[in-house]
C-alpha cells in the first residue's frame, strides 16, 4: 500500500491562506524505504492491540489529538468539511481559520504509530500520526484513512500499513545520548537484592 | 519438618563452575550448603506454605488497592509524591509483574508467620529454580533420597511460562535486562531470568543500572545507545524514585518489570497495614507503625525501617533492651515494628523459609539458614525434599 498523493481542496486553500506551506510527504514512490506502521482508532483499541502499555497508549493520543488541533484542514463552511468526511463528523473550532471567525475542522478518528528503528517491531508511540476517515460515500476519501496533509494511508477497515518514513514525522532530537550514572549510586558496591 | 545430614554430591562445585553458579561460596563463607538438607511432608508445604503464600498474596494486593487512592497512606509510606501518580496508574492499568518472594518463619507446626515480602527485588531465584532441582534429581538418581521424593519448586517452568505471557502484551520488544555492577550473584540471577526469558521467545540485552544513559528524547538507553522500551531491572523502586534518573521516569516510556506498583509491596509499612486490614489473621504478625500508640502493646518486637533490605537496621527489642541489632545505612524514612516471632532454630541455625510467586501462583520453596536470628545477605542455602 503505498501513499497516494490526494490533491484535496483544503491543500489549495490552505496554501492560499499560509503562504510558504508546502504540502509535504504527498508522494512517496510507492514499495521504496518502505516501512510498517499500525492504526489505533482509540486508546482501548491501542491497549487491546497489546502492544504497548495504557500510559503509552494514553501519550500517542494525547499527542496526535494536539497535532491534528494543530495541522487538520480547516474548512470555512461545515458543508464543505462535511461533504468530505460525512455528516456530523466535523467540529467548530473558535478562531481556527481566521481571527474571529469559525472554522471547521474534521475529527481525528485514529493514529498511526510506525517503528521505532527500521524492522525493530516496536511501535514508536512518541510519533504519532493523527488521521481522520470520512464517511461520506460520495467523497473520494470515503473508507480511507486520511492525513492531515491529505495523504490517503489505506482502506479504514486496516490497520498494518506500509508508509515511507516520511509520513511519520522526525522526532525532534537525534538520539545522542546526553549522560550516564543517573541510576545506581545508592547502592554501588552491595547486592540489592532481598 | 526435619534437618537432615546428607552426603554431598561428589564434583558439585565443577558442576557448579559448568552452569557457571559463580556463588555458591561467597566472601570466603559457603553459600549453597548442600551437607544437609530440609524434609517436608505434602501436607506441610500444601496447607501450611502453598495455600497460605496465595492468600497473603492476594492480601497484599488488597493493601496496594487502597494505598494507591489514599493520600495519606501514600505519605505514610513514605512514598515520594511525584510518584504518586506513576504509581496509581499502574496499579489501575494493571501492569503485569513477574515474581515475589514472601519470607515466613515455620517450623513444621502451626501457621507459617509471614515476616516480610520481598516483592521489587527478590534474589535466590537461580539457586531455588534449577540448581535446588538439579541437586533433587541427582541425589535421587544416587540413591541418597527415595524415588518417590519431590520438591515444591515449579519456579522455572512458571517463569517461562509468564515471560510466554508478557511476551504477548511487548510483541517484538526487546526485554533489557539491568543490575548493579560488582555483584555476581545479582549478575547471575539476571542471567537465569535471561535465560528464562530467552526460553519463551523474547529477546534480551543486558545493561548495569549504572550504564543506563539518557538521550535528547528523554528515552533511556543502554550501552549501546539503543532505547529502552521493557526493562527488568533488578534494583529497587525506592532507589530509582530517589535518584538521578527519577525525574525522568514519568516520561520515559519504558514498561518495568517489576511495575512501579511494587513500590508499595517493597515497602515494611505493608506489614502494618496488613495487621490493620486482616487482624489476627493467623499468618500474620502484629505490626504497627512506631508512631502508632498501639505499638505500645509490644513488649518484644523487631523494628524495621520502612525502606530496608538484607536485615540491615533491624533490631531485636525484648522490655526495651536492644538484644541483637544489624546495622546499616537504612531507616531515614521511619520504622515499623513487627512483633517478635522466634525463627525455629535446628542445631546452631535459625531457619527462614522464602516462598515464591510467579505472577499470584505459589511457585517454590527456599530455606535459607543464619547463625543469627537476623537474617542477612551471609545465610545459607539449603536444599529440601517433599518426602
Amino acid at each position: 500500500m503505498g501513499n497516494t498523493s490526494s490533491n484535496r481542496k483544503w491543500h489549495i486553500l490552505r496554501l492560499s491562506l499560509r503562504a510558504g506551506v508546502v504540502v509535504s510527504g504527498a508522494a512517496a514512490l510507492s514499495g521504496c524505504g518502505e516501512q510498517a506502521a499500525t492504526i489505533y482508532k482509540n486508546v482501548a483499541d491501542c491497549v487491546q492491540g497489546n502492544t504497548l502499555s495504557q500510559a503509552q497508549c494514553d501519550t500517542a493520543y494525547r499527542n496526535a489529538k494536539n497535532e491534528w488541533q494543530r495541522t487538520a484542514p480547516r474548512y470555512q463552511y461545515r458543508r464543505d468539511c462535511e461533504s468530505e468526511f460525512g455528516d456530523d463528523r466535523c467540529f467548530t473550532q473558535q478562531g481556527g481559520f481566521l481571527p474571529g471567525r469559525t472554522a471547521f475542522m474534521p475529527v481525528m478518528s485514529g493514529f498511526m504509530l510506525g517503528q521505532r528503528g527500521s524492522n525493530s517491531g516496536e511501535w514508536d508511540f512518541d510519533r504519532p500520526k493523527p488521521l481522520a476517515s470520512s464517511r461520506n460515500r460520495s467523497s473520494s476519501l470515503y473508507g480511507k484513512w486520511v492525513g492531515a496533509g491529505g495523504q490517503v494511508f489505506g482502506k479504514y477497515s486496516q490497520t498494518r500499513v506500509q508508509v515511507s518514513p516520511k509520513a511519520l514525522k522526525r522526532l525532534k532530537g537525534s538520539g545522542r545520548v546526553l549522560g550516564r550514572g543517573g541510576f545506581g549510586r545508592t547502592v554501588s558496591s552491595r547486592s540489592s537484592g532481598g | 519438618m526435619l534437618r537432615r545430614r546428607i552426603t554431598e554430591r561428589a564434583g558439585w562445585r565443577a558442576l557448579a563452575a559448568d552452569y557457571g553458579f559463580n556463588f555458591h561460596t561467597m566472601y570466603g563463607e559457603p553459600y549453597w550448603d548442600e551437607s544437609t538438607c530440609y524434609q517436608f511432608s505434602l501436607d506441610q508445604i500444601e496447607d501450611d506454605l502453598e495455600a497460605p503464600t496465595a492468600e497473603i498474596h492476594q492480601m497484599c494486593l488488597e493493601v496496594v488497592g487502597r494505598v494507591v487512592r489514599d493520600e495519606q497512606l501514600l505519605r505514610r509510606c513514605q512514598i515520594p509524591e511525584p510518584f504518586w501518580d506513576l504509581i496509581a496508574r499502574s496499579w489501575y492499568e494493571r501492569e503485569p509483574s513477574l515474581y515475589s518472594r514472601l519470607d515466613f518463619v515455620y517450623d513444621g507446626q502451626g501457621p507459617a508467620k509471614l515476616l516480610e515480602n520481598n516483592a521489587d527485588t527478590p534474589t535466590s531465584l537461580y539457586e531455588t529454580g534449577f540448581w535446588q532441582w538439579l541437586w533433587l534429581e541427582q541425589q535421587v538418581e544416587a540413591g541418597q533420597l527415595p524415588r518417590c521424593s519431590d520438591q515444591f519448586n515449579s519456579l522455572q517452568e512458571r517463569l517461562i511460562a509468564r515471560f510466554r505471557q508478557l511476551k504477548q502484551s511487548m510483541p517484538g520488544h526487546y526485554l533489557h535486562m539491568a543490575c548493579c555492577q560488582d555483584t555476581v550473584e545479582d549478575r547471575g540471577t539476571v542471567q537465569y531470568l535471561q535465560d528464562c526469558a530467552e526460553q519463551a521467545g523474547i529477546r534480551t540485552r543486558f545493561v548495569y543500572i549504572e550504564d543506563i544513559g539518557l538521550n535528547d528524547r528523554q528515552r533511556f538507553v543502554d550501552m549501546d545507545g539503543r532505547p529502552i522500551s521493557w526493562l527488568f531491572k533488578l534494583y529497587p523502586w525506592e532507589f530509582m524514585q530517589r535518584e538521578g534518573y527519577g525525574q525522568n521516569l514519568a516520561g520515559c516510556g519504558v514498561r518495568f518489570l517489576e511495575p512501579i506498583w511494587k513500590t508499595v509491596l517493597s515497602n515494611k509499612s505493608l506489614l502494618a497495614l496488613l495487621w490493620q486490614y486482616f487482624p489476627d489473621h493467623p499468618n500474620l504478625l502484629p505490626a504497627y507503625f512506631e508512631n502508632d500508640p498501639a505499638a505500645a502493646g509490644l513488649t518484644h518486637f523487631v523494628r524495621k525501617p520502612i525502606y530496608s533490605r538484607e536485615g540491615a537496621n533491624i533490631q531485636i527489642v525484648h522490655q526495651g533492651r536492644v538484644i541483637e541489632q544489624a546495622d546499616g545505612p537504612y531507616g531515614d524514612e521511619g520504622y515499623i515494628v513487627q512483633a517478635f516471632h522466634q525463627l525455629p532454630r535446628f542445631g546452631d541455625n535459625y531457619t527462614l523459609i522464602g516462598s515464591w510467586l510467579v505472577d499470584d501462583q505459589p511457585a517454590g520453596i527456599s530455606v535459607r539458614e543464619d547463625r543469627s536470628m537476623i537474617t542477612q545477605d551471609l545465610s545459607r542455602f539449603v536444599p529440601h525434599f517433599i518426602g
